[in-house]
Parts: structure tokens; C-alpha cells; sequence
């Protein structure tokens, strides 16, 4: 009776680590609270479930993004209307256009880069408080190597795009509406080629940054993986050949906290996933759908509008494809690391 | 950072202006000149700073990311080393019990480990005949690694 007594304690005695183990992920932010799945333990629920809310909360984002492109091409058409009369009509007609549709789009592009901007320092303060815990609990899954590689390139990173992003990116895509404005109300394509640069340095700045930090992200995780599968093989050989009875014990009491901080670790790091992809979902289709909708106006205006006023459309279009990517690339970098924590040791 | 954006805004704004001086000048020899001071304009505007970046910033980025990744890093290792320990020391003190209940002794068992978490030392309370003293002295010291000097009994 005595043994039964002593071995069901010794078997509870194994569930302490999930209890001194505080592995947790940080909670959602507040404005995203609202979008969380209910059941934060299945991803794929969770994720369809985040779905199903984002697309019906974004149903009157497309309303208003019609009417943005209804107003656009109306006034487009007025111009083209006055261009068919000659001279000095036709100039005014153009300049006086340009500034119409550009205040019309200005509007909503200024809303969405608000939009974009709150939406990536949302995204980078919950990947701060996210990071050290995943970086933590692989660490305690025996992943010490790994963890603190890990740690290190996703904190440079994160501080390099995030600051990138807020100085120097987001008010690049005001500048380049800017360009894009002048260059239309000029009406001689000289500040076309600036505008292009300014849309290729924007895009080539977040892809370098994506692709350094995936290459360092894969190299790190294979190589460090594999140096912490090492070391843990070496230590419980080592722990297994201590005193006898203490060895067994030892042996035993790390292998269930490696389990037990595993477990722990999916966990938060699912948990983790749904929080990035709450606070990022909604505003990522409110985005696209205006950049979707500018496309098809662009098109459309193409038809019966000057080239410049459909050109500038178009740079308006492109500068909402800057600020997906933008945000694309904040989120991409948050589930690229979160994914890396959670593959663990080996 | 604030460097670069102030950059970037200087940039755009002499393109700015050169774009608006050069469409409003007729093309005409003066135009061309124009053109040309524009063109030296925007060049300085852009090459002269880039030489003087400061690029000591990035440098230390590295440094203090892996600084901060240790800190993180040693805080889950600490956390689990807390853990197995509290299972140790539960175990070890089951075994302990279990081995002294064999001899009808009545024992109260505290165990403290070591850096590593292995059982350093021990403080017995209770009734133990010298015969099942004797006998657990043995094991803490055989079996559980514990020295004689670090077994404390009492009561």
C-alpha cells in the first residue's frame, strides 16, 4: 500500500514542471481582443475562424472603397469631357483634374497608411513581448544554442525593419504619392523616374531584409538545432551514468521538463500565431481591398482618361501594394520566428 | 534614422523643385543651363551626404541583440532548472521516506541540491531506531550521493 501511495506521488511529482514552468503567451492586444478565435489550441480552427471574422468585418471597407473609385473615375471622366475642347481649356482641365482625383485619393491612401502604421507597431510591440517568451521556453526545452541565435537575429531584425519601416519607409510612401502627384500635374514625366526609384528602393529594402532574415533564420535553426540535439544526447548519458539512484531521478526529472516546456511551448507559440494573425488580418484585407479596387480604377480610367491621370491612379494603387508589403513583411517576419521557436531542438 | 528620413525628404525636395524650375523654363539656352545647374544641384544633394553616414549604429546592433538573446536564453534555463529540481527534491524525499518507512521509521525529510541537481544535503527529523539511522545513512551516502556531514538529524 505504502509503494502504491509513494509511486502515485512520485507520478504527480512528474506534473510539477508544467506549473513552475510560467510559459506563456502574452495576451492579444486589447483592439484585437474581439478577433480572437474561442478556441486558441487548434490552429486550423482558429485560423478559419479568423478568417470568417476578418471578411465580415471588412464588408464596409469595400463599400467605401467603391464609392472612392466611383468618385475617381466620375471625375475623370468630367476631365476627359473638357479635354475634347482645345488650348488652354485642355490644360486647366488636366491640371484642375489631377488635383480633384489626387485630393479624393489622398484621403483614402492617408487613412490606409494610418491604418498600416498602426497596424505594424501593434505587430511589433506584441512580437516583443512574444519573442522572449518563446526564446525562454526553448531554452528550457534544452534548445540553448538555438534560442539564443534565434533571439539575437529576430531582435536585430525586428529593430531594423520596424525602425526602417516608421522613419524612413511609411513617409517614403507619402513621398512617393507626392512624386507621383507633381509628376501628373506637371505633365512631362520628369519626376517619373524619381517616382520609380523611390517604389523600386521601398520594395527592394523590405525583400533584402525578408531574405537576409529568412537565409539567417534557416542557417541558424539547422545548425544551432543540431548542436543542442548533440548536447542533450551528451548530457543525459552523462546524468544516466551519475550515482546510481540519483542518475535515474536526474535523468528522469529533465526529461519531463524538456516535455513538459515542448508542450508549453506549442502551445504559447500557436497561441502566438492567432495573436499575430488577429491583430494583422483585418487591416491586411481593408488594405487590399482599396489597392484591389485602385487597380481595376487605374484600368478603368485607362480607357477614356489621359495617360498622366490614370498613371497617377495607378502609383496610388502601387503605393497601397508598398503598404501591404509593408505590413506583409512585418507579419511574415513575426510568424517566420515564432515557426522557428516552436521547431525546437533537433 | 531621423538622418536618413531628413535625407530622403532633401532628396525629394530639390527633385521637386528642379522638376517644377525645368518645366516652367522654356527650351531655350537658358533652359538648357538651367537644366544643367539643376542636374549638379540634385547630384551634391544626394552624394554629399551618403558620405557621411554613420554606420556605427548597425554595427552595434549585433552586440546588443545577442547581449539581450543570453539574458532571454538564461532566464529559461533558469526556469527549467527550477522545475526539475522541485522534482528532484520531491523524489529524492519520496525515496527517502519510502527507505525509512522499510525500518518503521517515522522521518520528516528536507532535501536541498546542488548547482547541477543532484542532492547535496539533507536534514532528517523524527524516530528512527540507531539500527534504521544507520541503515539510511548508507543509502543517502551509496545510493543518493549525499556526504555524511551534509545529513543533519534531529528531533
Amino acid at each position: 500500500m505504502t509503494k502504491v501511495l509513494i509511486s502515485i506521488f512520485l507520478l504527480l511529482s512528474l506534473a510539477i514542471p508544467a506549473e513552475a514552468l510560467e510559459i506563456e503567451a502574452p495576451k492579444v492586444p486589447s483592439s484585437s481582443a474581439q478577433k480572437m478565435p474561442e478556441n486558441t489550441e487548434s490552429l486550423s480552427e482558429g485560423l478559419l475562424e479568423l478568417m470568417e471574422k476578418a471578411i465580415r468585418a471588412v464588408r464596409p471597407d469595400l463599400t467605401e472603397a467603391v464609392k472612392v473609385s466611383i468618385q475617381v473615375i466620375a471625375s475623370a471622366m468630367m476631365v476627359s469631357l473638357l479635354r475634347t475642347f482645345t488650348g488652354s481649356v485642355k490644360n486647366t482641365a488636366d491640371l484642375v483634374g489631377t488635383i480633384m482625383v489626387a485630393a479624393v485619393l489622398m484621403r483614402s491612401a492617408d487613412s490606409m497608411v494610418r491604418l498600416g502604421t498602426h497596424t505594424i507597431r501593434e505587430l511589433n510591440d506584441y512580437g516583443k513581448l512574444l519573442y522572449p517568451v518563446m526564446a525562454a521556453a526553448l531554452a528550457a526545452q534544452g534548445g540553448v544554442t538555438a534560442s539564443t541565435a534565434l533571439y539575437a537575429g529576430t531582435a536585430i531584425f525586428d529593430t531594423i525593419l520596424g525602425t526602417l519601416i516608421s522613419c524612413l519607409l511609411l513617409p517614403m510612401v507619402y513621398l512617393f504619392l507626392a512624386l507621383s502627384t507633381a509628376n501628373s500635374a506637371i505633365g512631362e514625366d520628369i519626376l517619373k523616374k524619381l517616382c520609380d526609384i523611390v517604389k523600386n528602393a521601398l520594395n527592394w529594402c523590405l525583400k533584402t531584409i525578408l531574405m537576409v532574415f529568412t537565409t539567417y533564420m534557416s542557417i541558424t535553426g539547422v545548425v544551432s538545432g543540431t548542436t543542442d540535439a548533440a548536447a542533450l544526447k551528451a548530457t543525459k548519458i552523462t546524468i544516466s551514468s551519475v550515482v546510481p539512484v540519483v542518475g535515474g531521478v536526474l535523468s528522469d526529472a529533465s526529461e519531463a521538463v524538456l516535455v513538459s516546456a515542448g508542450l508549453l511551448k506549442n502551445a504559447a507559440g500557436i497561441y502566438g500565431i492567432l495573436a499575430i494573425l488577429a491583430v494583422f488580418l483585418e487591416p491586411f484585407l481593408r488594405i487590399g481591398i482599396h489597392y484591389l479596387l485602385l487597380k481595376v480604377t487605374a484600368s478603368v480610367c485607362g480607357m477614356f482618361a489621359s495617360k498622366r491621370m490614370a498613371g497617377m491612379v495607378d502609383d496610388f494603387s502601387a503605393a497601397m501594394g508598398l503598404l501591404l508589403a509593408m505590413t506583409g513583411s512585418v507579419c511574415l517576419l513575426l510568424l517566420i520566428s515564432t515557426v522557428c521557436f516552436m521547431k525546437g531542438v533537433g | 534614422m531621423d538622418g536618413l528620413r531628413q535625407y530622403v525628404i532633401s532628396v525629394v525636395s530639390a527633385a521637386l523643385l528642379c522638376g517644377i524650375g525645368v518645366a516652367l523654363t522654356p527650351k531655350s539656352a537658358a533652359g538648357e543651363l538651367l537644366r544643367l545647374l539643376c542636374g549638379v544641384f540634385l547630384a551634391t544633394t544626394i552624394l554629399g551626404p551618403i558620405a557621411g553616414f554613420d554606420l556605427d549604429i548597425l554595427a552595434q546592433l549585433p552586440q546588443n541583440g545577442y547581449s539581450e538573446a543570453e539574458s532571454v536564453s538564461g532566464i529559461g534555463i533558469k526556469m527549467a532548472a527550477d522545475a526539475r529540481n522541485e522534482i528532484i527534491i520531491a523524489q529524492t524525499e519520496a525515496y527517502i521516506l519510502d527507505k525509512a518507512s522499510l525500518w518503521n521509521a517515522q522521518l520528516q525529510a528536507k532535501v536541498n541540491v546542488d548547482e547541477e541537481g543532484l542532492p547535496a544535503e539533507v536534514y532528517l527529523k523524527g524516530d528512527a531506531s540507531p539500527y534504521a539511522r544507520q541503515q539510511l545513512e548508507r543509502i543517502l551516502t551509496s545510493e543518493l550521493g549525499i556526504a555524511k556531514e551534509n545529513q543533519v538529524w534531529s528531533g
